[in-house]
């Protein structure tokens, strides 16, 4: 008996043995193996510091970034464009006015707990830790710390020009810091922290970029940013003698400056006149200019690294191929309704002759695109911006008449080109952009000339500024505007149209909009265009019809809380130091 | 019995020899009951009338003197009396602590609490069988010869980080010496679904449509020609009338269960055996149009366990358990296709058209017949081995009392998943009318989809491996009055699933202690040093004391001639355990892979890093401290009685912590280890037996109620009612429902409500805090919990006379509650949901002319997110009673299976939820929103003894 025992004890621990490798204590505790990278190995590598910067491009605000949930554009809540789909946050809740406090953040037009937060924490990790890199020369990193920093001012700009002053964070936060007061800066006082990060980050960077680093940030971008924040700053929703909405954040000048001061019309006419200096002296940057228009400005906005976008920012590699595409990603909703773009923008683009555009008279109004001969007869931008009747498209002439193929019904709701137009930027014809490079042209250089021609006029030197608004229309060969042949107030709505020309469908006019307050504009009801054509596409008649899409804020259901957003209630409920903005 | 201390133990036979002097009597032990015999001299027979009942806590065996925890075990004879393809279906009810709510669905099981489940997720308590963590589904009852719950402190901390929810022990039939017996069972079973609910039929159901377009102001959809054809069934391609749930589902359904055991032994070894087939269909019908094939959904499963205790020596044991389970689940690929049934309308589509296709419409572009018929076929195989060896060496022979123990358990499963899928082409049809006339002109005949033939895929789904490796030294002993019990004890765990990231490891050394004074006073002790493969390295361990303490009133001298006590007995307990459910290094912040970016002007992409989630500051274990104050009494040797009431704190339960920091932390923010949540109550037990000359009966029940309180909990909330502290877990909270808006000058004056824009006939609203807004910030608490009843209980009522017996198993619970929410049932309609008779006869809808009577809210088609507001509206009663079993049985007499060469035959019938009195028509209450339809199960079978 005792050999069975013997050999059975030999099984048992033969048993014991190979069904685990015998290990006791934390030993036998181990986790399975798995990545491990902490911010001490990353910040041991230029490699993978250079990652983590990376990650902070990547918070950087998209057009198509659904921050209006369900690919909805920011021109929908201005009077360029309407969607006319009935799911998304644009109808849903901004049209409905169904907006609250309570509602889920990623459907609003800036999603305030992930829309900039995320990416300045990123930058300030990257900051904090980039000097321990061993394989970073000095210089390096401070230019890599500079591109964080205008990544963060960015963020902040956006916030900003969204819901008004914001909290600081200077630092990131680890488990067990004092987290229990952020606080609203004043609007003065965020400025301040903006105009500084740019301050510092024009500092480091560089002008321009090599075509290796094309994509980064430069100096150029740090000081027109100044100036957009600068511009932003000085109109009167937040440079008045009254608040735009009383409340708590407007008593402690959360939402306003407190008052109106002509000097930050100035401020920001020095920030530009230093970019412009800037420019003179080193170049590297000019509008497209090869005497096409049509092209010059589709390249403009289009094309990365054509020396005329400033800050380009790039979510995504390519356009989708087509629109039956796996790629087809946003183009998508286009056919259910987001991008019918408004009679009234089409009505701003003028003759090329620079005479406005009248349905009164029959010489416009029989040929409001193309002429008998079918050459455009319009501002070339129109082109464009808009897909209108008659023009080129997908190799074919565009038939949005009622019955034609890209309009077939004249259903008002939930169809492609319900208006009677359809957006053309970004999207051309679908097959032009297809597998083309994608960027969204954050900031162009027009820009910094039209904010300099409005920061002028708004100074007293408007004999100026016409000079400057004139650059941005010879590019298109639209004739100049005669110097000083419009008062202070014409030139000011001039230059917001040429705003609006110009940059459609580029995130401008909505805050153009909301910094000059135009409840005027935003209460407008909108118009659509219905083309009838007895003959399939040979002559058309033109019905002009208002947009049966009621927005809450046409009309009596104005409120000027409508220019910043609410902030989330869970948040004020977190008893952080965070107040409401007015009317929400 | 003038000297207690003089004791003798019996051989395996039963027989012992004790030297008495002078009148007394003799107390006879076994574990879990003593037995008073008073001497007559000579040789005696003393008969014991029943089995050794004892609690096991998967380290040790208790009985009723030596228990001082909490802990309740149902045992084979009662088992067996309900046992089915379930190991669950037998503990409704049954053991007092141990909350057993049914779910609905093919491969259902169902829902565990034990008191309360005191932790906001992961509430499942710990299944262990034979000593070590498995799984029971696959197991038998008839091969279980006991079921223990460990409910309180000191028995919880045995398993310490991982006992906090409770352990259920299942422990499996063994052999006996000089024995040999073979039983043979078979049972065939029927299920019957019911509790379904019916539907509208085609003409109705066009009808309401059009009643919902016109309350929604949209155009209607169906002339009263159209009603027409539908009722007058003319057109059934175009204007059809399906009843689905009579074409899609059978009325019943047919399984088989077959078992063999053999058991017994000879002077050293001992075996059981036991061989289970068992199979069972599905509720389909139209799952035979291929010829190769059949979908029927199809469940075989084989099993076989072998349980050996081989006597290697007099001091060394081996015991090695063995059980295999060969399994296989055939359904269509679209799985549990039931769905379907109750979603489509009568009215949608035929089911075939005459162009041969199958029907389908532009909005159910699926075929529920179609999606059981012609979809192919998906197979999940699955095999499992639970093996374990254990050797146990007594060295008495070097120090009395003194054992040691070393024990190796490896399971081992995989699921196997084969599917062999098509898809099917289906006519959508749309007929054309004369805008005048009404007549159709012509039909519109589209065909979607392509019938293609089937594809073969498969993978592996599932995988578990688990290892654990225990060893033990004991010391045993008891010195006259003095008893003294303890061991220390070495465990690892580990257990290995698909998918790394869930690979759990365990490991604890233990000491028990036991000090046992003459029976009358009981002390335990448990320090249990665990940890787990989780927590953060260098503190992975934690120390989960207990203490209990016991006193056997009974057997005090005062009451040692008292006749009709049989057993009067007071425990109290404290005891720690622990639970972790979270995943790996939630202590560290790690570098991922982040979103890249593209610079150059070549479009040249990078990677991004970014750092994770924050880390959890202080990761521990949930701690559970248990108290417990019980009472046993049993009386006249036919009455027993036990009760305990307890209280739980749970303490360092991970929450999320989101609602504390600032999203301006641009980061998502760590979780706490600071969720509090208290569970207090009472269970017990009662059981009695008697008889009247040949008519035996027992009557028994079991009781818990539990009542939960959360303490901490991180949310934000603007008004406090609004607050989930200080509420049960699982409380309903909701809007309170106050009738309908009768018209739009009622909704202008009444507070706005934000979900969704109302009008007259939808669902109205009290404005709790008023701020004449109807917002997130009314909803408050009502009823009680949905999770779980506060009272849950079982009654159970045996009847035999001579040769037939009747026994049944009564279930119920209180305090609980549920919501109505089921698509087409409850809730009809709107996006092309069905129509419930329910809705649409049974009650009264909300119309211009039934306002005043009204009971539901206006039919509408579209989303209602208003309406559909978990609000005082939905909220049920969802307490009940039900009858979960019955047993009724003859066994033929003695003679006649006598000259069959048999030992013993037995015919039955069975029946498993025969009835049930609830307030929640067409659903289950423990299963609100399950399609899968409520079974009725009925048994015949035979059992053969040999």
């Amino acid at each position: 008996m005792d050999k069975f025992k013997l050999a059975f004890f030999i099984v048992l621990s033969s048993f014991v043995i190979s069904c685990e490798d015998l290990r006791f204590g934390d030993a036998f505790l181990e986790k399975p193996a798995g990545n491990e990278d902490n911010l001490d190995s990353v910040f041991a590598r230029k490699v993978n510091a250079e990652q983590a910067l990376v990650a902070v491009y990547a918070t950087l605000p998209d057009f198509y970034s659904g921050q209006l949930s369900g690919n909805e554009f920011l021109e929908s809540l201005t009077d360029l464009n309407n969607t006319s789909r009935d799911a998304g946050a644009v109808p849903k809740l901004y049209y409905s006015g169904q907006l609250t406090s309570s509602a889920a953040q990623g459907q609003l037009r800036f999603n305030y707990t992930s829309g900039g937060w995320p990416g300045i924490r990123k930058a300030w990790i990257f900051i904090e830790n980039v000097d321990r890199v061993p394989d970073m020369t000095v210089e390096e990193k401070n230019i890599r710390k500079a591109e964080a920093k205008l990544i963060m001012a960015i963020h902040y700009f956006d916030m900003l020009r969204s819901f008004g002053g914001i909290p600081w964070v200077g630092r990131s936060y680890k488990p067990g810091d004092d987290m229990s007061d952020f606080h609203r800066m004043t609007v003065e006082e965020t400025v301040g922290k903006i105009t500084g990060l740019l301050d510092e980050a024009a500092y480091y960077l560089p002008w321009t970029t090599s075509s290796l680093d094309d994509g980064r940030m430069t100096k150029a971008a740090a000081m027109a940013l100044k100036v957009r924040v600068l511009l932003f700053v000085a109109s009167p929703l937040f440079n008045d003698d009254t608040p735009y909405m009383s409340g708590q954040a407007a008593d402690e000048l959360l939402v306003w400056y407190g008052n109106k001061d002509n000097r930050r019309w100035q401020d920001a006419v020095d920030a530009a006149e230093a970019f412009l200096e800037e420019l003179k002296l080193r170049g590297g940057y000019a509008l497209v200019d090869t005497g096409n228009p049509r092209e010059d400005f589709r390249k403009a906005y289009f094309n990365r690294g054509n020396g005329e976008v400033l800050i380009s920012t790039r979510a995504r590699a390519k356009y989708p191929k087509g629109k039956n595409d796996d790629e087809a990603f946003f183009f998508a909703t286009n056919d259910f309704g987001n991008a019918n773009t408004t009679l009234d923008y089409v009505d701003m683009f003028q003759m090329s002759n620079g005479d406005e555009f009248d349905w009164n008279n029959p010489a416009h109004a029989s040929y409001p695109f193309f002429d008998v001969n079918g050459d455009p007869v319009r501002d070339p931008r129109l082109y464009e911006s808009v897909t209108v009747n008659g023009d080129d498209y997908q190799g074919r002439k565009a038939a949005l008449w009622i019955g034609g193929v890209d309009r077939p019904t004249d259903a008002k709701t939930k169809t492609l080109a319900a208006s009677g137009f359809c957006m053309r930027k970004f999207r051309q014809d679908i097959y032009s952009a297809a597998g083309k490079f994608y960027s969204f042209p954050y900031l162009r250089l027009p820009e910094i000339y039209l904010s300099y021609a409005e920061a002028l006029n708004e100074c007293g030197r408007s004999e100026e500024a016409y000079e400057y608004l004139n650059k941005v229309r010879r590019r298109v060969r639209m004739p100049d505007i005669e110097e000083n042949s419009l008062t202070k107030e014409e030139l000011r709505e001039a230059i917001l149209r040429e705003r609006a020309l110009e940059f459609g469908y580029e995130e401008v006019r909505f805050y153009d909009l909301v910094r000059w307050k135009r409840e005027d504009i935003f209460k407008k009801k909108l118009r659509g265009l219905d083309i009838v054509s007895k003959d399939k596409g040979k002559t058309f008649e033109y019905r002009q019809f208002e947009i049966p899409v009621a927005r809450c804020w046409q009309g009596a259901g104005w409120s000027p809380k409508w220019y910043l957003c609410p902030f989330p209630i869970s948040e004020i409920n977190k008893k952080h130091g965070l107040i409401q903005n007015p009317g929400w | 019995m003038s000297d207690p201390s003089k004791h003798v133990v019996s051989e395996k036979d039963g027989t012992f020899y004790l030297e008495v002097l002078g009148q007394g009597y003799v107390l006879v032990k076994v574990p879990g009951k003593e037995y008073k015999y008073a001497t007559t001299g000579g040789e005696q027979t003393f008969i014991l009338s029943e089995r050794a009942l004892v609690d096991n806590t998967g380290f040790s065996e208790k009985n009723s003197i030596s228990k001082t925890q909490a802990i309740s075990s149902v045992h084979s004879d009662f088992l067996s009396q309900f046992n089915d393809n379930s190991v669950w279906q037998s503990l409704y009810g049954t053991l007092p602590g141990l909350t057993v709510l049914q779910q609905l669905g093919w491969n259902a099981t169902p829902t565990l609490y034990m008191r309360g489940g005191a932790t906001f997720s992961g509430k499942a308590p710990l299944i262990i069988v034979d000593g070590f963590v498995r799984g029971v589904d696959k197991l038998s009852m008839e091969e279980v010869e006991s079921v223990s719950v460990l409910k309180d402190g000191a028995a919880t901390a045995l398993y310490g980080a991982q006992g906090a929810n409770g352990v259920i022990v299942f422990t499996t039939k063994r052999g006996a010496y000089k024995t040999r017996n073979v039983e043979v069972d078979y049972k065939f079973g029927l299920g019957l679904p019911w509790d379904m609910p019916s539907f509208v039929d085609a003409a109705t159901y066009a009808y309401a449509m059009n009643e919902a377009l016109v309350n929604d102001g949209l155009p209607k959809r169906y002339t009263d020609r159209e009603i027409d054809a539908f009722r007058s069934g003319k057109y059934p391609e175009l204007y059809p009338d399906v009843d689905w749930m009579d074409v899609g589902l059978r009325d019943f359904t047919t399984n088989h269960q077959f078992g063999v055991s053999f058991n017994g032994g000879g002077d050293n070894v001992r075996y059981y055996t036991y061989i289970n087939y068992q199979n069972g269909l599905g509720l389909l019908k139209n799952t035979d149009l291929n010829e190769k094939y059949s979908t029927q959904m199809r469940k075989n499963k084989l099993s076989a366990r072998v349980n050996l205790d081989l006597d290697l020596t007099k001091s060394t044991r081996i015991t090695l358990n063995l059980f295999g389970n060969l399994g296989e689940d055939h359904t269509p690929s679209t799985g549990s296709p039931v769905a379907g049934f109750y979603k489509v309308p009568s009215s949608a589509f035929p089911i075939k058209t005459e162009s041969g296709h199958w029907g389908a419409s532009d909005k159910i572009k699926s075929n529920p017949v179609a999606d059981v018929a012609d979809v192919g076929y998906s197979n999940s195989y699955s095999r499992e081995l639970q093996s374990d060896i254990r050797l146990k060496q007594d060295f008495s022979r070097w120090v009395k009392g003194l054992s040691a123990e070393v024990a190796v358990a490896y399971d081992n499963r995989a699921v196997f998943r084969e599917s062999n899928k098509k898809t099917y082409s289906y006519e959508v049809l749309v007929p054309v009318l004369d805008d005048t006339s009404g007549e159709i002109l012509s039909v519109s005949r589209n065909v979607f989809g392509e019938d293609k033939s089937l594809t073969y895929s498969s993978s592996l789904s599932g995988q578990r491996m688990s290892s654990t490796l225990e060893g033990r030294i004991s010391y045993d002993r008891t010195i006259r009055k003095h008893g003294i019990n303890t061991a220390v004890i070495y465990r690892q765990e580990s257990s290995v699933p698909l998918g790394k990231a869930a690979t759990r490891k365990y490991q604890s050394m233990m000491i028990l202690g036991t000090y046992n004074y003459a029976d009358r006073y009981i002390f335990d002790l448990v320090a249990n040093y665990y940890g787990s493969s989780v927590l953060p390295k260098g503190d992975r361990f934690d120390l989960y004391p207990a203490v209990s303490v016991a006193w056997v009133v009974s057997n005090e001298n005062f009451l040692n001639n008292c006749a009709t006590i049989d057993l009067l007995k007071l425990r109290l307990s404290y005891g720690r355990s622990g639970f972790n459910s979270f995943g790996y290094d939630l202590d560290q912040q790690y570098y991922t892979g982040g979103n890249g970016y593209y610079f150059t002007s070549s479009n040249k992409e990078y990677g991004g890093m970014k750092l994770d989630v924050l880390p959890v500051k202080d990761l521990t274990s949930q701690l559970s401290e248990r108290g417990n104050v019980g009472l046993d009494i049993s009386l006249f040797s036919s009455l027993s009685v036990t009760m305990d009431v307890f209280h739980e704190r749970r303490s360092r339960i991970l929450q999320s912590a989101g609602s504390l920091y600032s999203s301006v932390l641009g980061t998502t923010t760590s979780q706490k280890c600071d969720g509090m949540v208290d569970a207090m109550g009472g269970d017990g037990a009662i059981n009695y037996k008697g008889n009247l000359g040949e008519f035996r009966y027992n009557l028994g029940g079991s009781f818990s109620f539990v009542t939960t309180e959360v303490k901490q909990y991180h949310s934000n909330v603007e008004e406090t009612y609004t607050s989930k502290i200080g509420k049960r877990l699982g409380q309903f909270f909701g809007l309170e429902a106050i009738g309908f808006f009768q018209d739009e000058e009622d909704i202008k004056t009444s507070p706005k409500q934000t979900f969704s824009a109302v009008q007259p006939g939808d669902v109205k609203y009290k404005d709790q805090n008023g701020d004449k807004k109807i917002n997130s910030n009314d909803f408050r608490a009502f009823g009680y919990s949905t999770l779980m009843p506060e009272i849950y209980y079982g009654i159970n009522i045996g009847f035999a006379w001579r040769n037939i017996g009747l026994d049944m198993q009564f279930q119920g619970t209180g305090n609980y509650s549920a919501v109505l929410k089921k698509s087409g049932v409850y809730q009809p309609m709107s996006g092309g949901a069905n129509l419930s008779e329910w809705y649409w006869s049974e009650n009264v809808r909300w119309t211009e002319n039934t306002k005043q009577t009204a009971n539901l809210p206006r039919l509408t088609t579209l989303a209602n997110q208003n309406n559909t507001e978990d609000s005082t509206f939905w909220l049920a009663d969802a307490s009940y009673f039900t009858l979960r079993n019955v047993y009724l049985y003859y066994n033929l007499p003695q003679k006649l299976y006598e000259k069959m060469k048999l030992s013993g035959l037995q015919i039955y019938l069975k029946g498993e939820n025969l009835f049930r009195i609830d307030k929640i028509k067409y659903s289950n209450p423990d299963h609100i929103g399950a399609l899968y339809p409520d079974m009725r199960m009925l048994y015949a079978g035979i059992n053969i003894k040999f």
